[in-house]
């Protein structure tokens, strides 16, 4: 049984820590198959961030809360109705003609009865503001079908009541000239309820002063009574229209009225606060850049200023502007070092033996000229990008000179010399293997945005959503950059190529509130995804932004 | 938060940096893992690019906190993604009649132990990779990842028999072959 452990030991402590290269085809092979699955994740990740939810929240609360206001106005008018109605039904027409008197008596009460509903139109009426000729049309046609002129005495006063709250009237609709037309042509009892819903010959209204040509005889609801209760229908067909108004009504007519209010002017909105908010950025390149990158970077902000200019048609509305841009990276960026205690110079003659006595970290064969398989290096050491790490060269021998001592012909230790031969002393200290810089970088830019919105509320607050386009015009950028032809050393930002012009999606939802008659308090919380990358395609690294965040501003009318 | 749970958060994120570096940390190792379940280095390579593709694919179910260390979850993809695979392919036989199955005998082998501690590991992984699939399954399992008998019939439909005597097998071949490797070079070195 030892001996089986001996053999166990000995094959799990021999393959225990067993290490083998995969061929390159491996991680190949693993990047085509997760190209699908890491969009799928990305968009899972982000649909599961606060910089999705939030936004999304917000604008859900608001969509909510305007339906649900819409919807309490509604189920007010509905309240209304159902009064009226009720009281309509309250009219009860004696035909027995002895009792005439008694019948005018019960009229006049249903009047006064009438007259309280109508009175309480009044109310709701008169939050309408801004009557228009089509409003008038209704009265107009009122007076001109001897509405007015059939009534009794006692039903003027509800009468004038109407005319005094459809003269609050102010902006209709053309759902309420359809209204007065379709009384035109299919008469006016049509639209009213109950008892009074019964076409009426106009022929038989009396004369409203001679109650006696009232049929007497008449044991139908056309008598008398009946034409003083169609001067009432006429009335209650009024409050119709009053409910046909404020139905539609007492928030969505008023949001109609204010539409035109709202959408006879353009705006100009300034951005005094700016827009403020996060950057993530995309960036595909190698995967030792990206290392680099995702290391270094600590973090990154904007600022955004300017104004824009809206033009409204009806709910919708397109922006432009002017704003001017300034991003900032705090980079914390480690820059290899490139260590040569000796310097390695074309001098060292091909066809020699030499030696290295230190940890061969990685060799730039640009720096080095010699023929490489008569040099005896160390293959296992570990190779790291742009470090040449060289601490004596042992010049053993070359077949011109015949050396075959071990005189160090070539130790100049702390300098570098680069490809070109020409010598340049660094800052060398051989405990250190990496220069960290803290940098601030700073990219300036124009933007012209070109957004498409929708927007919709009431008359102080309004909700919407956008979306578009910005072009941000490259200005300037001042800081380091990494220079990538040169493995990894940083370059002033001036020297890397910069696109002209990056282009933004634009996403964005809000609300604005209405302070004063021409000023009004906006924010957005938006996101703007970069389409192209922030630099141009021949540089290695494909950087784009992804920008989120809320903005806020004032916007005046023109 | 620590670089490997930062890592581990981007990569569920499909961050590809991020998987790359998870990639370069462990695949050498892993590859070793695969090895030793395969026949050779390029079935172990599939094994490993579909294990990895599970562990970047299934990466969200991982919780530091609940599961442990992060290398050993990669660790149990690799053996259950090399085990689908023989079972895929259909090159192993674990089944053996249980009266086939023999006493543990180690009569027979030759006395050079003393020298099977300086036995190069690749030639080990040689060994293994050369032992007959159901062999090396159930030594794997026994050795490497501590399954019991019980454990490696469930694993692998078997009965507990037949795993001890594919395991008999296994180790017996596996002396054998060391063995032969250390007679050839003591012949060679005195040549």
């Amino acid at each position: 049984m030892t001996d089986l452990n001996k053999i166990d030991d000995l094959v799990h402590g021999a393959l225990e820590d067993f290490h083998e290269t995969p061929s390159k085809q491996v991680i190949a092979g693993i990047h085509d198959q997760m190209k699908g699955t890491n969009r799928w994740l990305r968009f899972s990740a982000f649909v599961s961030s606060v910089r999705f939810i939030i936004p999304v929240s917000v604008i859900a609360v608001l969509t909510a809360s305007y339906f649900l206001f819409m919807n309490n106005g509604t189920e007010m008018s509905a309240d209304q109705i159902a009064f009226n109605n009720q009281n309509s039904h309250s009219i009860v027409m004696p035909a027995d003609n002895e009792k005439k008197e008694e019948s005018i008596n019960n009229i006049q009460h249903t009047i006064n009865n009438i007259q309280q509903p109508t009175n309480n139109i009044q109310q709701p009426t008169n939050n309408i503001q801004h009557s228009t000729a089509k409003d008038k049309k209704i009265i107009n046609y009122m007076q001109e079908d001897g509405v007015g002129e059939h009534s009794t005495e006692n039903t003027q006063q509800p009468i004038n009541n109407i005319q005094h709250s459809t003269n609050n009237i102010q902006h209709s609709t053309a759902k309420d000239k359809e209204i007065i037309n379709n009384m035109q042509e299919d008469g006016v009892g049509e639209y009213s309820t109950g008892n009074t819903q019964q076409p009426i010959n106009k022929n038989q209204q009396p004369d409203k002063t001679t109650p006696d040509s009232i049929n007497s005889n008449s044991n139908t609801e056309l008598n008398i009574e009946t034409i003083y209760v169609y001067d009432t229908i006429q009335v209650i067909d009024t409050m119709i229209i009053y409910d046909t108004i404020s139905i539609k009504s007492t928030e969505e007519n008023t949001s109609i009225l204010n539409d035109k209010e709202y959408y006879n002017n353009s705006f100009f909105s300034i951005e005094p606060f700016g827009s403020f908010g996060k950057i993530n950025n995309k960036n595909t390149a190698s995967a030792d850049i990206l290392t680099m990158m995702d290391t270094s970077y600590s973090g990154a902000s904007y600022l955004n200023a300017g104004f824009n200019v809206n033009y409204h048609m009806k709910n919708w509305m397109i922006q432009s502007g002017l704003s001017y841009m300034k991003f900032t990276e705090k980079f914390h960026y480690t820059e290899s070092i490139l260590q040569v205690d000796t310097t390695v110079s074309t001098e060292v003659i091909p066809g020699g033996f030499y030696s290295y006595d230190s940890t061969l970290l990685g060799i730039d064969l640009n720096l080095i000229d010699f023929d490489l398989d008569l040099i005896d290096f160390d293959l296992d050491s570990t190779w790291v990008d742009s470090i040449l790490y060289v601490d004596t060269i042992n010049h053993v021998y070359d077949t011109i000179n015949q050396v075959y001592d071990s005189v160090y012909n070539y130790q100049l230790d702390s300098v570098y010399n680069p490809t070109d031969s020409t010598v340049t002393t660094v800052t060398y200290d051989s405990t250190k293997t990496h220069n960290i810089y803290d940098l601030l970088n700073k990219y300036t830019y124009l933007e012209l945005p070109v957004i498409i919105g929708y927007e919709f509320g009431n008359k102080r607050l309004r909700a919407n959503v956008k979306g578009g386009f910005i072009a941000g015009i490259f200005l300037n950028a001042k800081g380091k950059g990494i220079q990538l032809t040169d493995e990894g050393l940083l370059r002033d930002l001036s020297q890397l190529p910069f696109m002209k012009v990056n282009l933004y999606g634009y996403f964005s939802g809000g609300v604005s509130y209405k302070l004063k008659d021409n000023l009004y308090l906006w924010g957005d919380a938006y996101i703007r995804p970069q389409l192209n990358s922030v630099y141009k395609k021949d540089y290695l690294l494909s950087q784009k932004r992804r920008l989120y965040g809320l903005k806020l501003g004032l916007r005046f009318v023109l | 938060m620590n670089s490997e749970e930062k890592l581990i958060r981007d990569c569920k994120k499909g961050k590809s940096a991020a998987q790359d570096l998870v990639y370069r940390k462990y695949a050498g190792k892993m590859l070793g893992v695969c090895m030793r379940y395969t026949g050779n280095k390029q079935e172990a390579e599939d094994v490993l690019q579909d294990a990895f593709i599970k562990v970047f694919t299934k990466i969200r179910s991982f919780n530091t906190n609940e599961k442990g260390s992060f290398a050993g979850w990669i660790h149990r993809i690799m053996v259950t993604t090399a085990l689908n695979y023989i079972r895929d392919n259909k090159k192993h036989n674990y089944h053996s009649d249980i009266d086939e199955v023999e006493p543990e005998n180690y009569e027979g082998y030759d006395q050079h132990d003393d020298a099977e501690s300086s036995i190069d590991s690749k030639k080990v992984m040689e060994i293994i990779q050369e032992l007959p699939t159901g062999y090396k399954t159930v030594f794997n399992l026994y050795v490497f990842e501590k399954y019991t008998h019980q454990e490696i019939a469930d694993e692998l439909g078997i009965s507990v028999n037949t795993s001890k005597s594919q395991l008999s097998k296994a180790r017996t071949m596996i002396k054998k072959k060391i063995n032969e490797y250390k007679n050839a070079t003591i012949i060679s070195k005195a040549i």
